[in-house]
């Protein structure tokens, strides 16, 4: 009993952080949406969290490929934003920021190299980390107290993000800018500003959730590989780019994974990965009732 | 303040040629502020082009200037930003917001330092929400709505009233008139009076002839996409 009180726990726990990257996923899949090549934004996004990573634990370069590309576009939306403020013309920093990934190539290639390098000349490997904070005692279950503050500030920047992206003042311009761009401009705003400060969210909520993953507990190899899919399942079972639906769909594969994870050994994933099939599948009306009430309707 | 010796709208050797296709050309067209022009033209004569190319949405050479400053090599949100409105045929694309939304997406304090000065004349006065729903009577019933939910003509109201809220010096509207009835018609031409009678240049771009006669004595011609000499000063 204690046993799956304590892998309950542990999918709770996972839960709030494993929502966040998924938000962090499904603001860029907006951004990626408009930019008409969604994988890499996505991927810019999740780069963020694993860039995050490193830096939090301050060793491991757990994705080093793809942490370059986010420090890049990060930069290039804080600039954009400044430039915005003080009204200047776009420059190269902020069309990076506001399309990614037509200059990912230019910008984010030589960087990948140059890092790669490095990290061959040093000799550095990727290594298991765990934060080794102290433990707590919840319902009878011991779970680290890095983790349940993990768990809890993830939550509350989830609140946070979800209450700002419902403000008239950011989700208008916004859906605008993704739906109606020369709507928007004819109200003399900028598309691309507005998207490249979606972009700077979504890199935002994916590198705070690579943060409080890294404070959490262990990281292993490859570890933000396994966090990346979850969190890109969340978001595509919860509807990409919606906070509650996040959240929920993070809960539910937490708990399938934790739970298949106790009956086997590696069951979980393969769980995780049937579920969300599963669903996507009924969804788009390829099986189930779903299926026949497009076949109805068409 | 508005500056009555600097034409609102100045167009010299315009000419839009889109993909290497029929192209369209005003050799000379002048709005003071105030002035109320109306362009004919059949369908396919360019009206539509023309306006693409006053926003900056297909490529155009030529002088384009809005109350003294170049409208050229600026993408269209700066062309607005500016004072350029512009009402496309159709009224308005259907993002998935309220109309109410939509009339506060300018950027109200942007707008007002520019017009302030600093970097020149640019950006008109920003009408009030009270003062659109006096000018355009049905407004105000549409604004809790999605766009999505109006009807045409409802969309050219809420199209015309979202152009008035970027502060525009000229007003460049293309066949406003479609699917309004008389008493739309007559509504319509009394609310772009009163646009211009607030110091605002309004275009017309239309092939309803009796519409264009009401609004102005002498309307021009846009003809087969090839326009005749307006003329320096035409229609002001």
């Amino acid at each position: 009993m204690t046993g799956i009180a304590a892998v309950l726990a542990g999918a709770m726990l996972d839960a709030p952080l494993a929502a966040l990257l998924a938000v962090g996923v499904g603001l860029g899949y907006r951004v990626g949406g408009r930019t008409e090549w969604w994988p890499g934004t996505a991927a810019v996004v999740t780069a963020a969290g694993a860039a995050a990573v490193d830096v939090a634990t301050g060793a491991g370069p757990t994705a080093l490929l793809l942490a370059p590309a986010a420090a890049v576009v990060a930069a290039a939306t804080v600039v954009s934003g400044a430039a915005a403020m003080a009204r200047w013309r776009l420059w190269w920093p902020e069309q990076v920021a506001a399309d990614p990934v037509g200059h990912f190539a230019s910008v984010a290639l030589p960087l990948v190299a140059v890092v790669s390098l490095v990290v061959a000349v040093r000799g550095e490997g990727p290594a298991v980390l765990s934060s080794g904070s102290a433990t707590v005692t919840v319902v009878g279950v011991v779970v680290e107290r890095g983790a349940v503050l993990a768990a809890l500030m993830a939550a509350a920047v989830l609140v946070a993000v979800g209450l700002v992206v419902r403000r008239r003042w950011w989700h208008a311009p916004l859906t605008a800018a993704l739906q109606a761009p020369a709507l928007l401009q004819r109200t003399g705003r900028d598309p691309r500003l507005v998207l490249a400060r979606l972009t700077a969210l979504s890199v935002a909520v994916g590198a705070m959730a690579g943060v409080l993953w890294a404070r959490q507990g262990e990281i292993a190899p490859l570890d933000m590989v396994t966090i990346t899919v979850t969190a890109a399942e969340a978001g595509v079972l919860g509807g990409l780019g919606s906070v509650p639906g996040a959240f929920g769909a993070a809960v539910v594969l937490s708990l399938v994974r934790a739970l298949g994870d106790e009956a086997r050994p590696g069951l979980g994933a393969l769980g995780v990965h049937l579920l969300v099939i599963v669903v996507v599948a009924a969804r788009r009306g390829r099986i189930g009732p779903w299926g026949a009430a497009v076949e109805r309707s068409g | 303040m508005i500056d009555l010796s600097t034409p609102a709208l100045l167009v010299e050797d315009f000419e839009v040629v889109p993909d290497g296709a029929r192209g369209v050309l005003i050799e000379s067209l002048r709005l003071d502020p105030g002035d109320v022009v109306t362009v004919l033209g059949s369908a396919g004569a360019g009206k539509s082009l023309l306006i693409s190319g006053f926003a900056g949405l297909v490529p155009a050479s030529g002088r384009l200037e809005v109350a003294g400053r170049s409208l050229q090599a600026c993408a269209p949100d700066e062309r607005a930003r500016r004072g350029l409105a512009w009402v496309p045929q159709g009224g308005l694309e259907v993002p998935a917001i309220t109309v109410d939304e939509l009339l506060d997406l300018p950027r109200r304090r942007r707008l007002r330092r520019l017009s302030d000065g600093g970097s020149g004349p640019a950006a008109g006065r920003v009408w009030r929400h009270d003062e659109l729903d006096e000018l355009l009577p049905g407004l105000s019933r549409c604004r809790p709505m999605q766009i999505s939910a109006l009807e045409a003509t409802e969309r050219v109201a809420v199209s015309i009233a979202l152009a008035l809220r970027v502060g525009p010096r000229a007003l460049v509207l293309d066949e406003p008139t479609a699917g309004l009835n008389v008493a739309g018609l007559d509504r319509l031409r009394r609310a772009l009076g009163a646009v211009a009678a607030a110091g605002v240049a309004v275009l017309v771009l239309t092939r309803h002839r009796p519409f264009a006669e009401a609004l102005t004595d002498r309307p021009l011609w846009l003809n087969e996409g090839r326009s005749p000499p307006f003329g320096k000063g035409a229609g002001a």
